[in-house]
């Protein structure tokens, strides 16, 4: 850790001396690019233990990029080794509900609950070569492809109906299906499969006029990940564990039976987009706006920013519909992007952390 | 940055584990399998294939016996013939290619005839011949055993014994399969209580043999269950022969089953008779190992619930569900079935009607307790009544009534013995109804001192009883109130080589009742059984409707100190319970139905035991001193010093105290009273003798009485009392010195009775309140007449006696804390087990049978032991290994069970709770059991999974 701050300190300061860099200038970098958002339950809850801090109702998807790439841009080209980790979750209404109401306090309220929940988390390390393209004067389009190497494979989806009546036992059924590295539901041994991928983004970047600018994100427009000899099981919860056949014998079934195998698997990362306007005011003053996608997460983000000198501004964010507040900030090289919806990070349904710094030559 | 992988246990973890909370749906198992693979038959042999078959004839063992080996389907079809072995019934023989056999199934008959014999395995004996001797069989005997062809130049083993004959029976009804002939042999298997699934591969074992190596528990049982066989065909007056061939026809016509009596049986053997025929087998067998007797004791708590059981109905067992199946079909049904034992009968049994019906019969229990005590009692008196007249009878055989307590006994000379009845009779609120026949066997012919023929005192206490031989009584009666109704029907007390004749030395020596002499006293082998009905009168109120065996086996008094005493002739009494009491056996059994309401419960429990000393109810501890100090109202006694006669202080146990007082009470002939200074002595109602209700269950109760410097004890006065304390039976606190040949001084009375012969003693209150026994005339000869004194509060004297008398005959005081000789050792078998129907199971077969069996051992007054668990139901049958008493449900202790299949299941649990195990048949594992994130998971070879609870 004093290696990095070392080396985070010598980067800051040189970069300061550089000042921005050219387009033309080869440099070398690195970035951390982070951005978690959960309309339901806060982020930390949702990869640690989930006791209904932060909850919000209405919810029905989460997900969470995490990356950290380090690499060289020389001219138009860019070059990058890449390790992230993704997560994409959709779930309905009442599985959230349900899954509160249980962690919380136990006491589920009765009801019928109509349960879906689709999961899928990957991390891979990867090498990524972009390529950036001037179109025209002012209008620039960068292509990246990224080929990786994947692991911590879980992708699946639970579904079915659960009724709570009273005191009586839970009725229902519960299919799962999940393709999986380490089985996080009953604890299974398995090899864990290594996958093999790429993906695409696009960058394209528009100097409308010389005070308006857009941008347009398309990360992981394409993608795809295969995993040789992944382990999937595929299982029955039931509540309807008796019957009586025709002879009159009681037939048990358990309430939880499946069948495992290893197959061929080929997934993908959920596309991300971004479109993002920006108008300088003056010199001093600019504004921006940017609408995100992911899946069926909308995200709307307004912002402005204060250039108090050349390269170097302090800005201010406010996403909408998450409703967090951030600041950003650059100097020369070096720039920070944070952003919370709420001054307790234990209860933050949203969290944005990018930052990235560069050495100029 | 990388995140934790709790992201999958945050959501879908969460989202499965709260689903299978919130259901509480226990999991597990895959369908219940009923077996539902094809099986079809194996490959037909190819043409002119050649095979061996070897195994043994055992019906006891054949010898000289005609082997035939036919194609199963086609039975002039003879493949080759051969004959058992002379020696031990073994046989080898070979098919050869010429036979140009390819069916798919032979037929191994082995017949009677010419010079065969069979060793015969029936305890009663075959006619002449004994057990274990050889008998001749005829060509009517036939045993058979079906197999399928073992493959060209193969060679299989196949005993063939009464079981594969019944199992190659109810195969041939239908068309012959590999299946159809598994579910056969499953059949016969789950019948018999066998867990074999191919009875041909059964180990044979000639139970006749001492040195039989009976490992194979299922053979051992197996072999006893044919001895059991004969001895039911001999019951039922046919010939081997006919008999086996009755019978096979019998179980075909009923798909497997057999009568549990033999009154609706067409072979007239039932199938109690068998199972008491196999446990007969079993105590006849000369193998002598442990695992014998816990098989033994298997037997007879089987024997005693198939004699318990309605005759009139069929048993109820069904084939494995999954017989013939395929291995991996099977290890899914095994574990299908653990969630359904689990699941179905853990929710009958914690379901609203099993708790509610569980309720009931506590609740009833509580009062029939009380109620049903007393109506015994009054039978007990009853028969203590017909005892009486029995010996007046024995006096003047010209008797033809006798009445005591208010009962009349009518006395007849009949056939059998002496009928005794009490017709309608009433004691303490019973209406009473005795009948007795006591048999003409039972002689003091050894000395011919006394002359009294037949004596029964034998059957009640040991006081009177004299002479050898064998004797029976038959009883039957009932004694019944407003509250409940008790019954006997068909009881039989037997005792035979009862060797009483050192009693009769004091009839031929006239011996003073004061001498004491040591000898061996062997009560023979004691056999007591009855058919009970106990019914609460009111509606759907709790009955039990059962039967009740116990057995004693060379019941015996080593080294017995008898005091004796002469009255008129006859031996007053014999204290025979200081000597070690030593039994070779013992067995009791109690089994019959329990039922309340519309439902019920089928109990059976069964107790053996064996060993070189039993001394459980030996008198725990006595005191003998002749110096004492009282320091706040503690007693010191010296032991050492002092000469003469002593002051014994004893701690008798209850059961100890009711005997000896049954003793005296039995002495008691006058209804004169003696009322000393102060008290009021008020006999007691009707009865005979005088006594307190001794209602403290915390404190022992201290019986004086003197013994004289010889040791020997007076037997004319006696006292049993509870006090406050110890001390307080002393003049007084503080006191110490010589205990004198003096009367003590009793304070802070709680209660007793007093007894003396013919008013030696009395007893008085002091002025100071003190309670005080006096000796008039000790150590006098007296004319035998004993007085009994109820202690009563009498006016005025508050302080000396401060309880009130009660009429009933509760003077059963207290248990004391010594309960068991330290030095004691016994060696016992327990079996118990209960049947309910399971509504729900199966609609066929809904019965569930729970088991617990195993031995225990006493030993330095630490209990070892272990227990085995079976659980049986529609066809399964599940039984753990012996477990030990100290780990019987520490499941660290890795745990195996095993089913009707062959399937064995070794698990255990971590420190952690996780479980782990691997489900094998004949060394090849079908499934794993992990617990990952606590979900208990069976995981089969062909990667399916189900999970447990």
């Amino acid at each position: 850790m004093r290696k990095f701050y070392l080396w985070f300190g010598t980067v800051f300061i040189f970069a300061q001396c550089r000042g921005v860099p050219s387009a033309s200038a080869t440099e070398i970098y690195t970035e951390i690019d982070s951005e978690a958002y959960s309309e339901s339950f806060s982020v930390k809850e949702l990869v640690s233990e989930i006791k209904g801090a932060g909850y919000a109702s209405g919810g029905e998807a989460a997900f969470l990029h995490a990356q950290f790439s380090a690499g060289a841009r020389m001219g138009n080209w860019d070059l990058a080794v890449v390790t992230r980790y993704d997560a994409a979750l959709d779930y309905s209404e009442a599985t959230a509900r349900l899954i509160l109401a249980s962690s919380a306090d136990g006491d589920v309220p009765d009801g019928i609950y109509n349960l879906a929940l689709d999961v899928q988390t990957v991390s891979a390390t990867g090498l990524r070569v972009g390529y950036r393209y001037a179109v025209s004067e002012g209008l620039s389009v960068k292509a990246s492809l990224t080929g990786f190497q994947a692991q911590n494979l879980l992708d699946g989806r639970i579904s079915g109906q659960l009724e709570l009546s009273g005191s009586a036992d839970a009725q229902g059924d519960l299919l799962l299906d999940y393709y999986y590295g380490n089985d996080p539901v009953f604890g299974q041994d398995a090899d864990a499969p290594d996958g093999y991928g790429y993906a695409v983004d696009i960058a394209v970047n528009w100097q409308a006029t010389p005070a308006l600018s857009f941008a347009l994100n398309l990360d992981d427009i394409v993608s795809d990940i295969r995993w040789d000899a992944a382990p999937r099981t595929v299982a029955d919860a039931t509540s309807g564990i008796s019957r009586t056949d025709e002879d009159g014998l009681l037939i048990i079934r358990p309430a939880l039976s499946g069948q495992n195998s290893t197959e061929t698997l080929s997934n993908s990362y959920m596309t991300r987009t971004a479109v993002q306007a920006d108008y300088s005011l003056n010199n001093t003053w600019s504004l921006h706006q940017s609408v995100f996608n992911a899946k069926d997460i909308w995200l709307s983000r307004s912002g402005v920013d204060y250039s108090f000198a050349t390269g170097a501004k302090l800005g201010a964010t406010y996403d909408w519909i998450a409703r967090a507040v951030g600041v950003s900030g650059q100097y020369g090289a070096f720039r920070f992007d944070i952003a919370t919806d709420a001054a307790d990070l234990s209860k933050a349904r949203y969290l944005r952390a990018q930052a990235a710094v560069a050495i100029i030559f | 940055m990388t995140l934790p992988s709790r992201l999958k246990t945050g959501t879908a973890l969460a989202a499965m584990t709260i689903f299978l909370g919130l259901s509480a749906c226990g999991g597990g198992g895959g369908s219940s399998a009923g077996g539902g693979n094809i099986v079809t038959p194996p490959p037909p042999a190819p043409t002119g294939s050649t095979f061996g078959l070897n195994g043994a004839a055992v019906k006891g063992l054949i010898k000289n016996g005609v082997v035939s080996v036919q194609d199963a389907a086609d039975a002039t079809n003879v493949l080759v013939t051969g004959t058992t072995s002379a020696t031990d019934g073994s046989f080898s023989v070979t098919i050869p290619a010429s036979a140009n056999f390819d069916g798919p199934f032979v037929k191994v008959i082995v017949t009677g005839g010419a010079g065969a014999t069979s060793v015969c395995d029936a305890a009663a004996g075959c006619g002449a011949v004994s057990f274990g001797d050889d008998f001749a069989i005829d060509s009517s005997v036939s045993l058979s055993a079906i197999i399928p062809t073992p493959a060209n130049n193969g060679s299989r083993l196949v005993n063939v014994t009464p079981l594969t004959h019944f199992a190659s029976e109810i195969a041939a009804a239908a068309p012959l399969t590999t299946e159809s002939l598994s579910q056969a042999q499953s059949k016969v298997s789950n019948l018999f209580g066998l867990m074999a699934t191919d009875l041909t591969e059964l180990p044979a074992i000639n139970v006749a043999n001492g040195a039989a190596d009976i490992t194979n528990a299922d053979a051992f049982r197996a072999a006893l269950i044919s001895g059991g066989i004969l001895s039911g065909i001999q019951d039922s007056g046919s010939d081997l022969g006919a008999g086996l061939t009755a019978l096979a026809a019998e179980i075909r016509a009923n798909d497997g089953q057999l009568f549990f009596g033999s009154g609706q049986s067409g072979s007239g053997v039932g199938f109690d008779s068998i199972l008491e025929g196999a446990s007969e087998v079993a105590d006849a067998s000369p193998i002598s190992t442990a695992s014998k007797s816990l098989i033994e004791a298997q037997l007879t708590a089987d024997a005693l619930s198939a004699a318990s059981a309605d005759d009139t109905r069929l048993t109820g067992s069904t084939e494995s569900p999954t017989a013939g199946a395929a291995a991996l079909v099977q290890a899914k049904a095994f574990v299908s079935d653990l969630q359904l034992i689990h699941t179905a009968i853990d929710d009958a049994v914690d379901g609203p009607d099993f708790e509610a019906f569980s309720d009931r019969v506590n609740t009833a229990s509580e009062l029939i307790s009380v109620d049903a005590e007393t109506a015994f009692q009054a039978i007990f008196n009853g028969l203590e009544v017909m005892n009486a007249a029995f010996n007046a009878y024995s006096d003047d055989n010209t008797l033809t009534t006798f009445s005591d307590q208010g009962l009349t006994v009518s006395i007849a000379s009949g056939a059998d013995g002496v009928d005794l009845a009490i017709a309608n009779g009433t004691l303490d609120s019973f209406a009473l109804n005795l009948t007795a026949t006591v048999a003409n066997s039972l002689v003091s012919d050894e000395t011919g001192s006394s002359g009294q023929g037949v004596d029964t005192q034998v059957f009640f206490s040991l006081d009177e009883a004299t002479g050898s031989g064998d004797a029976s009584v038959k009883f039957s009666g009932s004694a019944e109130d407003s509250n409940v109704a008790v019954t006997f029907n068909d009881g039989v007390i037997s005792l035979a080589n009862v060797n009483l004749v050192v009693l009769d030395e004091f009839y031929a020596n006239n011996y003073d009742r004061t001498e004491s002499v040591s000898r061996d006293v062997n009560i023979g082998e004691f056999d007591l059984s009855a058919d009970i009905d106990i019914i609460q009168k009111i509606t759907d109120g709790l009955s039990f409707n059962g039967i009740f065996s116990t057995r004693l086996l060379n019941a015996n008094f080593n080294d017995a100190q008898i005091d004796t005493g002469t009255y008129f002739g006859r031996v007053l009494e014999a204290d025979v319970t200081s000597g070690a009491f030593g039994l070779e056996a013992t067995d009791i059994g109690l089994s019959g139905k329990l039922s309340e309401g519309g439902q019920s419960v089928d109990l059976t429990f069964s107790l053996g035991i064996s060993g070189d000393k039993l001394s459980l109810a030996e008198s725990p501890e006595t005191f003998t001193y002749a110096e004492y100090t009282v320091t706040d109202n503690v007693l010191t006694l010296d032991v050492t010093g002092g000469s003469g006669t002593k002051i014994e202080h004893s701690f008798v146990s209850a059961e100890e105290a009711a005997m000896r007082l049954e003793a005296i009470a039995a002495q008691l002939e006058t209804t004169s009273f003696v009322t000393p200074t102060g008290v009021t002595l008020v006999r007691t109602g009707d009865t005979n003798h005088a006594v307190l209700l001794i209602d403290d269950t915390t404190a022992p109760v201290l019986e004086y009485k003197v013994v004289r410097a010889t040791g020997s004890t007076q037997s004319d006065i006696t006292l049993w009392f509870q006090a406050a304390n110890v001390g307080s039976i002393f003049p007084g606190d503080g006191v110490s010195g010589y205990v004198p040949d003096a009367q003590p001084k009793i304070t802070d009375y709680v209660n007793g009775i007093f007894a003396s012969l013919n008013g030696n003693a009395s007893i008085g209150c002091e002025g100071d309140g003190r309670l005080v026994l006096y000796r008039q005339t000790p150590y006098a000869e007296q004319g035998g007449v004993w007085t009994g004194y109820e202690l009563n509060q009498s006016a005025g004297e508050a302080a000396c006696l401060t309880l009130t008398g009660n009429q009933s005959r509760n003077y059963f005081s207290v248990p004391t804390t010594q309960t068991t000789d330290p030095d004691a050792a016994a060696n016992a078998i327990f079996a118990a087990s209960l049947r309910q129907d399971i509504a729900g199971v199966d609609a066929d077969d809904k019965e569930v049978e729970f088991k617990a069996f195993g031995p225990a051992a006493l030993a330095g007054g630490d209990v070892t032991g272990s227990l085995t668990f079976e659980l049986s139901f529609a066809g399964r049958r599940f039984r753990t290994n012996a477990r030990d008493f100290n780990i019987v449900d520490d499941l660290t202790q890795p745990i195996e069970i095993s089913n009707q299949d062959g399937f064995t299941l070794t698990a255990s649990q971590a420190a952690d709770g996780t479980l782990s195990g691997t489900l094998s048949k004949d060394g090849t594992a079908y499934a794993t059991l992990t617990d990952g994130n606590g979900i208990p998971l069976f995981t089969f070879t062909d990667d399916s999974f189900v999970s447990v609870r």
